[in-house]
């Protein structure tokens, strides 16, 4: 059990309209650096909404609206561009969604776009492969198509992208609910690796890996955030009624069905 | 029921194939190898096509310059900026009618307007910018569904990375999308090159070879329509006649092979 850190990533009252249907309904979150904060939660409860609010990906589609801060040490992103909010907070999504080009230009793509190149741009690629566990696969095949990967490797490659910017933060919107065991076991690892360095929002359907990864989990239901604390208090004594009642529910995926690739819920 | 349906796309397919026999055998004689490559004498009774073919050419690849950047940009600003209401809905309906009028009203136009208005008399630019109206529908719907058919992830992907939706449009959508939009392209350049309407009032007759794009030029449809209208020859009519049906099927050959199997729009 860790210590509580100074949040590095807070959010005060955060509200998400979808048209005129409120799908979270005011959200308060300290999220504290070097440390994994698991979100669990029924089906369409507002975990990737939540997510997704985090680095303003809601920005990309017409008919939302984000209400309330979101405090990146402690200072608020209002103000930022989404594109440098976006820099500093990572992001790895359900499905691997490798772009169609080169293994190289996929974790090329955002050094590039800052104009990094030359050398600088090859030990960048070469040291987020690395910090992916992918390089010793993939090193001999960089400038090959990245599509001739299989599934799991895709996902740590889209890893890999997202490491490259050097992020301070990273959501993971239930990054292993494409993959085969093997592959899941690979990136729980890297998680947990990656968890020394940066702070991590994990939404998981898997009570396994809440137990294996989290260090704190916050508990959603129709849209609000019902109760969070550290890992083992929130997955063994939980407070509340209705996190004791869906903890013993017992078949996750069973309850979240129907959320695979909404993307929005 | 099915012989004698069997019969009746049987008797299509003949008469297909009795109008290109029939343009062949008027053709005999007048269709030397020399013909595309020889200059119009007299008229248009003696020599070849040379002038005209290159006018026709030029004519299409002028439509083409205009109709692309337009019809690209048009499509992407629906696609990917533009927030659906009004003004998309308004736009699409234009440009769907736009797709309806007879090309003979788009050539009253062209005359009243860049021939007479703008002044820049019957010529290759003026046949080539109203070649583009006409052709802009055609590029702008192809464009819009190869757009649209590049997959959401890819866009969510590049913005996490912090790209602007520029980047995301130049480096991933643009590429994605180009077969499509070839295919688009194509399949305008075949009518383009083949239109009369549009031509006639705004391209000129003359049958020199045009030297600058204000110069007028006389497209190979017309020229079939001027050499048996005022029976110059009729053989050399029925020979431009088969050289455009050869161009045309080239051209919509091309688009086939790159649409692999899909229907054409």
């Amino acid at each position: 059990m860790r210590e509580e850190k100074a949040a590095k990533l807070a959010t005060r009252g955060l509200r998400v309209y979808y048209g005129g249907r409120e799908a979270l309904r005011g959200v308060s979150l300290a999220v504290p650096d070097r440390s994994v904060t698991a979100l669990i939660g029924p089906s369409g409860c507002g975990k990737s909404t939540f997510l997704r609010a985090l680095n303003r990906m809601h920005d990309l589609r017409h008919g939302v609206r984000v209400e309330g801060r979101i405090l990146l040490d402690g200072r608020p992103t209002d103000r930022l561009p989404p594109e440098e909010l976006r820099r500093r907070i990572g992001m790895l999504f359900q499905r691997p969604n490798p772009f169609p080009m080169s293994i190289f230009q996929n974790v090329a793509f955002g050094p590039a776009l800052l104009g990094v190149q030359g050398e600088e741009l090859e030990h960048i690629v070469r040291t987020a492969l690395q910090r992916a566990a992918l390089w010793n696969e993939v090193k001999g095949r960089l400038h090959q198509h990245a599509g001739g990967l299989s599934g799991g490797q895709q996902q740590r490659l889209c890893l890999a992208r997202a490491l490259a910017m050097r992020p301070e933060v990273l959501l993971l919107d239930e990054p292993c609910s494409a993959l085969d065991p093997g592959a899941t076991e690979q990136i729980e690892q890297l998680i947990a690796e990656l968890r020394e360095t940066m702070a991590i929002v994990l939404v998981t359907h898997s009570l396994g890996q809440a137990r294996r990864l989290a260090d704190r989990v916050a508990f959603f239901q129709d849209g609000r955030l019902v109760e969070e604390g550290p890992a083992d208090e929130i997955l063994e004594r939980p407070r509340l009624s209705e996190t004791r009642r869906f903890l013993e529910r017992g078949d996750w995926h069973e309850t979240c069905k129907g959320n695979r690739g909404s993307g929005g819920e | 029921m099915r012989p004698l349906l069997s019969a009746l796309a049987l008797a299509v397919s003949g008469v297909m194939v009795g109008l290109v026999a029939a343009l062949a055998a008027g053709a005999a004689g007048s269709l030397t190898p020399g013909f595309l490559f020889t200059l119009p004498a007299a008229a248009g009774r003696e020599g070849g096509i040379l002038s005209v073919v290159l006018s026709t050419l030029w004519l299409a690849a002028g439509a083409l310059a205009l109709a692309l950047p337009l019809g690209i940009g048009t499509a992407l600003y629906l696609v990917e900026y533009a927030p659906p209401g009004r003004l998309v809905g308004l736009i699409r309906t234009l440009t769907e009618t736009l797709a309806g009028v007879p090309s003979i009203l788009f050539g009253l136009f062209g005359f009243s307007v860049f021939v007479v208005r703008l002044g820049w008399g019957p010529s290759l630019l003026a046949g080539s910018a109203t070649l583009a109206l006409m052709l802009l529908p055609t590029v702008i719907r192809t464009s819009e569904e190869a757009v649209a058919a590049v997959p959401q992830e890819l866009r969510e992907g590049a913005a996490a990375l912090g790209a602007t939706r520029w980047d995301a449009v130049r480096r991933i959508v643009l590429p994605q999308a180009a077969p499509g939009i070839l295919t688009g392209a194509l399949l305008a350049l075949g009518r383009a090159v083949g239109e009369t309407a549009a031509v006639l009032l705004t391209a000129g007759t003359d049958l020199a070879l045009p030297r600058s794009p204000l110069d007028p030029g006389r497209p190979m449809a017309v020229h079939l329509y001027i050499l048996a209208g005022e029976g110059l020859s009729d053989g050399r009519a029925h020979a431009t006649a088969v050289a455009l049906v050869c161009g045309v099927l080239f051209v919509n050959a091309l688009a086939h092979m790159l649409l692999g199997g899909r229907r054409v729009p």
